[in-house]
């Protein structure tokens, strides 16, 4: 068991120090950050003082160098459009994109879980049929695309909901559900069919043999064993939801770091950028380091 | 008792090799999800021949023509799905739209597809160094939020169709890659292979000629899931504004524009999103029979 | 109605039981017409091939087939008096496990991996004996592995499936089925699986178990040796139906139907004149287009007209001993059905 938690975690960080080179070289690929920071009146002198206030005058391995050091301690530098820490700018806006990711993420599994467990204990029934056409729809329509039927419908046309901004609860909802959808399709249908090949096994045949109640005979031994492949894809949904956040967030005008990260990109804000996207990454290599983690205490054949 | 060789070996080409009859293969021809074919039929003969069955030229704006409604609101069949804001022809930005996101499609996963096979392939038979560095890499790059990083690019380089399809491959190819590397670590341990390297057969020889078509099937099967999930980005990001630039007609860019419509011209998001919704629907549909024929899980 | 002596000693009364499957092919016959009777205390072995309608049979008579495409057609299955194809499926899940246990063929996949074997041992005990306590619960379970014999069961009682080997599970599967004091057991193939040094040893336990506790049993194998070592009486299967009923001693001297010669040819490696080894030719049938005839027929070296015809109903060829075949009945002179009754 240590051995694979060890194994985990020097490959979490490797993955980071791979991630921080990525970020790097995504930052600096766009043409000159000071060309928009300075009116086109400024002399080159002024110029290469800016650069030189900025860092942009050493040269590239520095730059990295001097950049992976700061990514450690989360120091990117001051974000060029706000003159802030960049950190200070990406945690401000952190809260609102965390919990519309929590609750979208409670929402997908909850909702996706069940659904595939009873369309796979059901197999073949109407209920069945119908999970398989909800998560088939679910996984061909996009979530901006939904995001807009939503707002279509529930905001132009009946104004019940908000269109945009977190101030109620109630803006929650379209979001999340936009958000989720996507996750919950892939959910609903890996339960369903991790589920179904558990209940084809011997070992479900034999709890059946001894006489166990049936709803023993899903949740203890049957659910028990199917969630193992569904906590792996956990990872993936991960990914997803920072990935969707960003689409989400902007239909719906959502201030969190998604929207946050477009105006970044537009702007050539170059810290920030960096900033988003390593913390966004790490987060997620942290996150899958937990859930594998989680999946090695879960599963007795890795823990002993 | 089948020796797994024999099984896998035979099946090189997709399906089983059963014995052909007539009736066996309607049967298995009545099997495929028509419909599905039908539409990606569709897709792709719009696709290649979009510009000549193109009513009008999509970027043609006539703005006296604008908010035409669709031939069953009301309009003419001159443009039978009405015309948006700037008096373009829907049904040609449609048609516009198709090729665009079939070409992206395509390409992406034509090129990822490739890339991920290559280094699966090296990654999962050579193992040792090779696979260490291409695992690592694979899994910094699944980490990484492709959205992000794809606005990022297109945001530092410019936006256009070569843009955006680099992007893309190049924010894919890991996914390809993992899921082939477990395949191929899998076919390396079948007697096969072993059989194979005794007969004193090349690396070359075993890669070419035994693993890799045994690898065909789950890359079709992925590459088709694949498609779906590239079309669906691809709108995304022309939506966001940051795919294929204007004036270039896309699905994504269509509803972006038509958003501010809705209510008062709501075909305007209806016929791109449909189009899209039906497409991708097909693609998965499709995927999902795939898989069902070529995984030999669940082969009878 | 009265109940005779000897049917007050009967556990298990199968009678007329046809079982099939729906599939997308055509309706599969897989158990078509069998009966037979099991008295308290006795072992009775169900021999054939893959395909034969073993298993289904056993499946049935505990009602658990694959739904929706197996059903129970007709016929009775008389468990202590009660019949359980009319049965509630409530009533049938007080039994399974309790009264009737199963012992099946895989260990290696039967036991389920992410819990203690003393955690799944505990299951029928805490559901059938409706005992709570941990500790007696505890107690239970490690005393039910030593009876099966493995070491240290105190140990054993908290490890986990995949740290045991293939025997182990298996002697692991056989305490759960005896947890509960069953009066039957059914054994699917429960040594086809199993190394042959580790057969015998299970072959011998559940032969002193079953000593030791009085249950009737009925083990189910393709594999006549086993058979011979378990079993007190035999009954000789091919394509779903009975074909020869008889004690096992008989049974090996003086096979009657075709069919269990070909077997016993087989077993005992017989040549024939020109030094060859007894296959029997042909191949099973299709269960899905039997017909009404004898379904050993296209294979039979002694086969008549009468045979792809109709079934031959079952004689007795001495007390204890019947089988189903028109050649035998012919060279035997009998031809009265055996009666039913009694």
């Amino acid at each position: 068991m240590t051995r694979y938690l060890a194994s985990r975690l020097l490959q979490a960080i490797t993955t980071i120090v791979g991630i921080s080179l990525i970020v790097f070289a995504l930052a600096h690929m766009s043409g000159d950050a000071t060309a928009l920071l300075i009116p086109p009146e400024a002399t080159d002198t002024d110029r290469l003082a800016l650069r030189q206030q900025l860092g942009l005058d050493k040269t590239i391995a520095d730059q990295y160098l001097l950049f992976l050091k700061g990514a450690f301690t989360l120091d990117f530098g001051n974000s060029f459009r706000f003159g802030k820490p960049a950190l200070e700018v990406y945690t401000d806006r952190f809260g609102a994109t965390l919990a519309l990711g929590l609750v979208a993420a409670v929402l997908a599994s909850v909702i996706g879980i069940l659904i595939g467990v009873y369309g796979a204990v059901k197999a073949g029934k109407l209920f069945d049929q119908a999970t398989k056409l909800i998560a088939l729809m679910g996984q061909a329509i996009p979530s901006f695309l939904i995001g807009i039927v939503m707002i279509a419908v529930f905001a132009v046309m009946f104004r019940w909901l908000p269109t945009s901004g977190n101030r109620s609860w109630e803006s929650f909802i379209m979001p999340s559900i936009a958000l989720a959808w996507f996750s919950l399709a892939s959910l609903a249908r890996l339960s369903r069919s991790s589920m179904n090949d558990v209940l084809s096994t011997d070992y479900i045949k034999l709890a059946r043999l001894k006489g166990l109640p049936e709803n023993k005979v899903i949740w203890k031994h049957a659910f028990r064993n199917a969630a193992l492949p569904i906590v792996t894809m956990f990872s993936l949904q991960i990914v997803y939801f920072v990935s969707g956040s960003v689409i989400v967030e902007n239909v719906f005008s959502w201030p969190g770091i998604g929207q946050l990260s477009i105006q970044a990109i537009q702007a050539r804000d170059y810290p920030l950028v960096q900033a988003i996207v390593f913390i966004s990454s790490t987060g997620i290599v942290l996150l899958n380091l937990v859930v594998d983690i989680l999946y090695g205490f879960i599963d007795p054949r890795i823990s002993r | 008792m089948n020796s797994p060789a024999k099984t896998t070996v035979a099946s090189k080409s997709i399906g089983a090799s059963n014995k052909f009859t007539p009736r066996a293969f309607i049967t298995r021809v009545c099997e495929l999800p028509l419909w599905s074919v039908l539409v990606l039929v569709c897709l792709v003969l719009v696709g290649l021949f979009g510009p000549v069955i193109s009513p009008h030229d999509p970027n043609a704006i006539q703005l006296l023509k604008a908010h035409a409604s669709p031939i069953f609101f009301g309009g003419s069949w001159e443009y039978p799905l009405g015309t948006d804001q700037m008096g373009r022809d829907v049904l040609s930005r449609l048609i516009s739209g198709a090729r665009i996101s079939l070409l992206v499609g395509f390409a992406v996963v034509l090129g990822a597809g490739s890339i991920g096979t290559v280094l699966a392939l090296a990654a999962g038979y050579f193992g040792g160094a090779i696979d260490a560095v291409v695992s690592r890499v694979c899994e910094v790059f699944i980490a990484v939020p492709f959205v992000l990083v794809a606005i990022a690019i297109v945001g530092a380089v410019g936006a256009s169709i070569t843009n955006l399809v680099f992007t893309l491959i190049f924010m894919s190819w890991a996914g390809y890659a993992r899921v082939l590397r477990s395949e191929v670590l899998r076919l390396r341990e079948l007697e096969f292979v072993k059989l194979a390297k005794v007969a004193g057969c090349s690396d070359s020889r075993i890669l070419i000629h035994h693993l890799l078509p045994n690898i065909v099937n789950p890359l079709m099967i992925l590459a088709t899931l694949q498609l779906g999930a590239t079309i669906v980005i691809e709108a995304s990001l022309s939506f966001l504004g940051l795919g294929v630039p204007p004036p270039q007609a896309t699905w994504g860019a269509m509803l972006s524009e038509g958003k501010d419509f809705i209510g008062f011209h709501t075909s305007l998001v209806l016929f791109p999103g449909l189009a899209i919704f039906v497409v991708v629907l097909a693609i998965n549909l499709l995927g999902d029979w795939l898989r069902l024929r070529l995984d030999p899980r669940f082969r009878q | 109605m009265m109940t005779t002596s000897a049917e007050s000693s009967r556990v298990l009364e199968v009678r007329n039981l046809y079982t099939s499957f729906r599939t997308r092919r055509g309706v599969a016959r897989s158990v078509n017409g069998v009966s037979f009777v099991l008295e308290r205390g006795r072992t009775l072995g169900i021999v054939g091939e893959s395909g034969s309608g073993k298993s289904v049979t056993l499946m049935s008579i505990v009602r658990l087939l694959a739904t929706p495409a197996g059903r129970i057609e007709n016929g009775e299955v008389l468990f202590e008096g009660k019949n359980l194809v009319t049965s509630s499926e409530t009533e049938m899940r007080h039994i399974r496990g309790s009264k009737i246990s199963v012992i099946t063929q895989d260990p290696m996949t039967s036991l389920n991996p992410v819990y203690t074997i003393g955690n799944q041992l505990e299951e029928p005990i805490r559901q059938h004996q409706r005992i709570r306590v941990r500790d007696t619960l505890r107690r239970l379970a490690v005393g039910a592995l030593q009876s099966v014999g493995i070491p240290a069961p105190e140990d054993r009682v908290s490890s986990y499936p995949h740290q045991m080997s293939g025997g182990q599970r298996q002697r692991v599967v056989t305490a759960m089925a005896l947890a509960c004091r069953p009066s039957l057991i059914l054994c699917d193939e429960p040594t086809t699986a199993l190394d042959v040094t580790v057969q015998l040893q299970i072959l011998k336990l559940l032969r002193d178990l079953q000593k030791e506790h009085g249950m009737a049993m009925i083990m189910v194998s393709h594999d006549l040796s086993v058979i011979a070592r378990v079993c007190d009486d035999v009954a000789v299967m091919y394509a779903g139906r009975i074909v020869e009923k008889a004690s096992v001693s008989r049974l090996f001297e003086k096979p009657a139907h075709p069919y269990t010669r070909a077997l016993m040819r087989s077993l005992n490696a017989e040549t024939d004149a020109s030094g060859r080894l007894y296959a029997i030719e042909g191949q099973p049938p299709n269960v899905r287009n039997i017909g009404n005839g004898c379904p050993f027929a296209p294979r039979c070296q002694s086969v008549r007209s009468e045979c792809r015809e109709h079934f031959p109903h079952e004689i007795a060829l001495s007390p204890g001993h019947t089988t189903s075949c028109w050649a035998v009945m012919e060279e035997a002179g009998i031809t009265a059905p055996v009666r039913k009754s009694v």
